[in-house]
This record gives C-alpha cells, structure tokens and sequence, in this order.
C-alpha cells in the first residue's frame, strides 16, 4: 500500500516536472518565432484631425460585411466641450487594439483566435470558434462580439481578409477624408506610420494591463483632465 | 443599472451554474473519499452518504459539461474544444483536467462499487469482474489521482474568472482559492443532503465526520471572502470601484449580505455549532443546514459571476 | 417652460411636417401658400425665389422679409439683404443668426450633435435647403451625411 503511494507521488512529481519543462520549451520556441517575423502592422488615429464623420465605420461595415446591430469599428463621441458657440467633441476609435501581448489569444480555447506571425494581425479562425465567449470576455477593450452569421467571435482585423490580400490600405484609412488614420509597418523605420508616431507624442489605452496595443492614438487637444 | 443585464456582461447565469455543479462534484468526491478512507473503508457503499456523493459527483459533471456546450454559440461544434488544445488558456487546461477527471471519478467509482456489482452479476460476464479487479488493484494511484484532480477542477472553476484581466474584482489571486473551499462546502452540503434523503442516519458516524470539517472550512470560507474584498479594496482604483459597487447597497449587495453572508454562511456555521454541543442530529436539522449552504454557494457563483462583470479595468 | 418647449416643439414640427408633406405632393398648391403671393420679391424671382418647404406653410406666418430682411434699396441701391449660402456675401454669422431668431441652438444641438460644432461658424445652407418642398438633409442616409462632411472637410 505504501509502496504504492510512494510510487503515486513519484509519478506524479515526474509528470509535474515533464509538464512545467513543455511549457517553458514551448515558450522559448513563441520568442523565436517572433524574431523571423516579416512585420508589424500598426494603426494611428490622430484624434486632431478626426471629425467624427463615420465615414471610417461606414466603410468598414461596408467592406467587410459586417451586419447591423454589430461592428467592428466605431467613433466613440464624448461632449460637447466648452461654451456655446466654441463648443468641440473628442472622438475616439473604439476597435481590436491589435496587442502584441493579446489577452483574447491566450485564453482561447481552441487556438480559434491567434496572432497571424507574418503581420502580427490579431486574427479570428471562424471555422475553429465554439462560441465560448471567452475571448469577449477578455478583452480589456471589450471590442469582440459574436457575428450574428457565423456565430463565430469576429473584431477588426486591420482587412486582413478583404483589402490587405489586395495590396490595398484598411477600408477605414482610405475612407478617412481627414487622414487621420495612418497604417503601416511599425517595424520598418521608414514607414509612414513610423513617421507619424515620430512626428507627435500619441498615447495608447490600458497600457497598465500589459496589453502593448499597436493601435496608437494622438491626443485632441480639446477633452477634460481626468484625474 | 440593471442587475442581470449590463454592457459588460458577457457571461450570464448559467456559467455561475456550470461553476457550481463542477465545484460540487469536486466537492462532494472528495468527502466520499474522505468517508471511505478514514470511517467505512471497505463497506462505504453501504453508506447512504456514499452513495449520494457518488451520485451528485457524476450527475453535477455532467450537467455541467451540457449547459457549457449548449451555451456555446455553436454548441455543435463542441468537440473542436476536444480535439485543440491551447495550453495558456485556462479553459482548455479545464477542459483536459475535466475529462481527466471523469475517468479517475468512474474508475474509483469501480473500485467503491466492486462488491455489489460482483455479486449483482453472480459469475455472469467474466469480462466484468476482470475489468473490476484490474481497476481495483490501481485503488490507491486512482484515489490519489481523483483527489488532485478533483481539487485542481474545483480550483479551475476560480481560475476560469481570475484570468480575465479585463475585470478587476474577478482577476483576483483569491478566487481560486474561494471557489475551491466553497466548492468543498457544497460538496459536503450535498453529500449530507443526499445522504440523509437516501435514508442515511442523521445521527452516523458520517454526519459527525463530516460536521467537523464543514466548520473549518466555512470558517476558512469566511477569512477567504474577507481577504478576496479587503485585497479589492486596499488595491484601490477599478478594484476599489469593482468591490465598493458589488457589496454595496442595491440589488447584489442583498444577494451578498443576506444571501451569501447570512445564509450561506453564518446560518450553517451557527446550525452545525449548535448541533456539535447539542450532540443529538435530527433529519430536519442536517437537511436545513446543507441546503442553506447549497443555496450561499450557488447565490455566491452567480453573485461574484455577475458583480465580476459590471465594472471593467 | 423650457421644458414645456423642449417637447412641444418636436411635436408641433412633426404635426407640421405631415401636414407639409400632405401639401407639396400637389406642387400646384405651392404657389398658393401666402408667402409665395408676396409682390414684392416674387414679381422678380418666380423662378428662383418660390418657397415650397415647411417654411413656407401658411400657418407658420413667415415672409420672404422675415428671413432676407428688408428690401430697402434692392436690386438697384444698397440694401441690408441676406442671403444664404456659399456664395452671399454676408458671412456665416449673419446668416445663421437669422435662424436662431426662431431656433434655440440647444434644441437644434439634441436634434443632432453636428450643430454644436458648427455653430455660427458654417451656414446653415451648407447642409439644409429650405426653398424646396424637402429640405435636403432631412432623412438622409448615414453615407450620405457622412459624405456631406466630408465634402468640407478634406485633407489636401
């Protein structure tokens, strides 16, 4: 009896041991992988230059199919500000912050939602999703929802599907009559979007999770101080 | 605000059920073998509290595992849970511990039920008693293993909320600990509530066995609770927020201090007091005791599920 | 009382409206509404100056001169006319004044939240129309008013 239980307790610290030992094998092969990657995409919203027109979220809505009473993308309005008639609005993006350290991959269940490692585009794999709901519950941005088609989680995806495999911007950046959106590879110091983070101080959310969203914002200069 | 319909809530009641019924199968395994071990050994399946936590261990699963699927948005595609792993999500951990489990839970299951079973089939299927004596001579590995299971599941259920980052009350160290040992509180709540409906004496060795851990354990529960709001609060900002809103006055904060704190809790503890002086046990007494344990349990899952919900980091 | 405005206004603008829309679907009858018998102004402009909108509705009461103001020496001598749109040459402030003789500028800001930003910065007939018989803007398509946005505002 007691033999046995020794033997128990052996195997099991063995199968703890085998265990811890995969993981943090595996953990090293994620940081490998991230050195081969060939980009990273990013987005800016200068929130100096966006007028709250819609013209963004109608685009994506647009493009990517998304049905009503849902959306990827959405112009958050806060004011007014001021007195009449100097009154302004801010305007924020309300969509996937595209984390590089992504709290919806990590808790899926599946592997439905993922990190695609060419782009480093947060992705969703419809076909792979139960709808377990997890990842919309993860999210600090709360920017995930179920398609009410698919029944599968679904968020912005930078139009990894529909525009970028056509060598064309986001839907929501060409839309943009302002240019207040910019995209590009943040990892190419020439680009664009590189250019503009360089060019202004901008500001991410939530950054205190440990999220390093890559969906950068410019700060308006109209807004109350919040302490 | 409403209490059961708000923009951050993403999970509703039924995942505060799925987390109970796991809670109370660990629960309710656990003290089976605690029974089997240190009071009845080989005649445990006799026992009427034996047999009930042996019933509720498999039946909560299961009811489990079915308001999971169906809750899913695809409950068709259940088995893709099955067949992909993701070893960083907690869900798919419990998932694998889940099914484990159940394996460890019916081959025990086998080995507490050998006798009857054996001489129910009287020689008949020769199969039978070969796989019953080639599972009972594993009896201690497989105890050892459902117990670690058992408690790993009714820890998963408190780790399935705190590594949601997004809600600051429910990413919260504490809350595995508090599902665990509220779910062994219903696990026992359960097996006596059982027990003494499958004609079990109130007055056995078993109910006395199984008082005299319910009282650390709900005292344990106490300080857990304790320490799950004062860490909210000493944390300050959205945790603050977080708890401040949930214990607070309104709809919850009734839920929390009648349902979980007083009934839940003080109720039991003062009822088993009160029964370990007195030393005689009624059938009435020790079936008022589990159920208002049951009933703080299940009013605690749906109350942390929900108050979790309403305020995001 | 504000209160009281607050609700009876939308009221009486959609009472307003059903019975506007019942009268313009006969475009015949526009000529017949009171403002559009004024001598003055449209002996000249019969072609440019018949009202058919809401503003023209009898019960409302409102003249050509209301809006455009007086006369005076017009077209041959100097007069204090406004008129409205990009290419008046009263600027923005005069002419959205006009409207807010009648319109508060905080009811117009619940209507939509756009008026507040603009507010006596950009003229009022940038967006609304109010001379035919449906006031442009009324009951556009969420692309359509963001298309109206952005035809003002766009980065070079």
């Amino acid at each position: 009896m007691s033999n046995s239980r020794r033997l128990f307790l052996k195997g099991a610290c063995a199968a703890v041991v085998g265990a811890s030992g995969f993981t943090i094998a595996t953990a090293k092969d994620q940081a490998g992988s991230k050195v081969e990657q060939s980009c990273k995409y990013a987005l800016v919203h200068d929130e100096t230059k966006c007028i709250g027109c819609d013209a963004c979220s109608i685009a994506c809505r647009e493009v990517n199919q998304v049905p009503e009473g849902v959306s990827r993308l959405e112009i958050e309005r806060e004011g007014p500000f001021g007195e009449y008639p100097d009154q302004y609005f801010r305007f924020t993006r309300k969509s996937c912050q595209q984390c590089d350290d992504t709290p919806c991959v990590k808790v899926c269940p599946t592997g439905a939602a993922y990190k695609d490692p060419k782009t480093g585009i947060v992705c969703v794999d419809e076909w792979k999703c139960v709808g377990c709901q997890y990842c919309i519950a993860a999210c600090p941005y709360q920017i995930r929802f179920i398609h009410p088609v698919t029944k599968a989680a679904d968020k912005c995806d930078f139009c990894k599907e529909t525009r970028l495999k056509e060598g064309l911007l986001p839907a929501c950046v060409d839309a943009c009559p302002t240019k207040a959106l910019t995209f590009g590879d943040i990892s190419d110091p020439e680009s664009q979007v590189v250019q503009v983070l360089k060019s202004a101080p901008s500001y991410r959310t939530k950054t205190d999770l440990g999220t390093r969203p890559k969906v950068f914002r410019i700060a308006a200069k109209g807004g109350e101080i919040n302490l | 605000m409403s209490p059961f319909h708000f923009d951050s809530l993403v999970w509703p009641w039924p995942i505060a059920i799925y987390l109970f019924l796991a809670g109370i199968s660990a629960g309710a395994i656990c003290f089976a073998v605690l029974l089997k071990h240190f009071k009845l050994g080989r005649d445990a399946y006799k026992s009427g509290f034996v047999q009930a936590a042996c019933l509720i261990a498999p039946l909560a699963v299961f009811a489990g595992l079915g308001i999971l699927v169906i809750d899913l948005t695809k409950p068709f595609d259940f088995w893709k849970i099955l067949v992909f792993y993701n070893p960083t999500s907690v869900m798919s951990v419990g998932v694998a511990v889940l099914m484990v489990y159940q394996v460890a839970l019916f081959a025990w299951l086998a080995c507490v039920f050998k006798t009857p079973v054996l001489n129910w089939c009287n020689g008949r299927w020769p199969i039978v008693s070969k796989i019953f004596n080639a599972i009972a001579k594993h009896e201690a590995t497989i105890t050892g293993l459902l117990v670690m299971l058992a408690l790993s599941l009714g820890a998963y259920t408190g780790f399935l909320l705190s590594a949601l980052t997004t809600y600051p009350m429910l990413n919260n160290p504490v809350l595995p600990l508090l599902f665990l040992i509220s779910g062994l509180s219903s696990g026992a709540a359960g097996t006596l509530l059982g027990g003494v409906l499958l004609n079990g004496n109130p007055d056995g060795k078993e109910v006395h066995f199984i008082h005299n851990i319910e009282i650390p354990i709900i005292l344990l529960e106490i300080v857990l609770l304790f320490t799950f709001f004062a860490g909210l609060i000493l944390t300050g900002g959205q945790s603050q927020v977080a708890a401040l809103a949930a214990i607070g006055e309104g709809f919850w904060g009734w839920i929390f201090w009648a349902g979980v704190v007083v009934v839940g809790l003080s109720m039991p503890l003062a009822f088993n007091l009160f029964m370990k002086a007195s030393a005689k046990r009624k059938f009435s007494y020790v079936a008022v005791t589990a159920s208002c344990s049951l009933v703080g349990v299940l009013l605690l899952r749906n109350f942390i599920l929900y108050t979790g919900q309403m305020t995001i980091a | 009382m504000s209160r009281l405005f607050k609700y009876s206004a939308p009221v009486l603008m959609s009472i307003l409206l059903v019975v506007a829309a019942s009268t313009v679907s006969i475009q015949a009858i526009a000529a017949e509404f009171k403002i559009n018998e004024n001598k003055q102004c449209i002996m000249c402009h019969k072609r440019n100056g018949v009202m058919q909108g809401v503003h023209a509705n009898n019960a409302l009461d409102i003249s050509c001169q209301d809006c455009h103001g007086e006369k005076e020496g017009h077209p041959r001598k100097a007069s204090n006319l406004v008129g409205f749109g990009e290419k008046s040459a009263a600027d923005a402030n005069t002419q959205t004044q006009r409207c807010l003789a009648c319109h508060d500028h905080d009811v117009l800001a619940q209507d939509d939240w756009s008026h507040d930003v603009h507010s006596n910065k950009v003229n009022c007939a940038s967006c609304h129309l109010l001379h035919p018989n449906k006031d442009p803007i009324v009951g556009v398509s969420e692309k359509e008013r963001s298309e109206l946005c952005s035809s003002c505002h766009v980065a070079k």
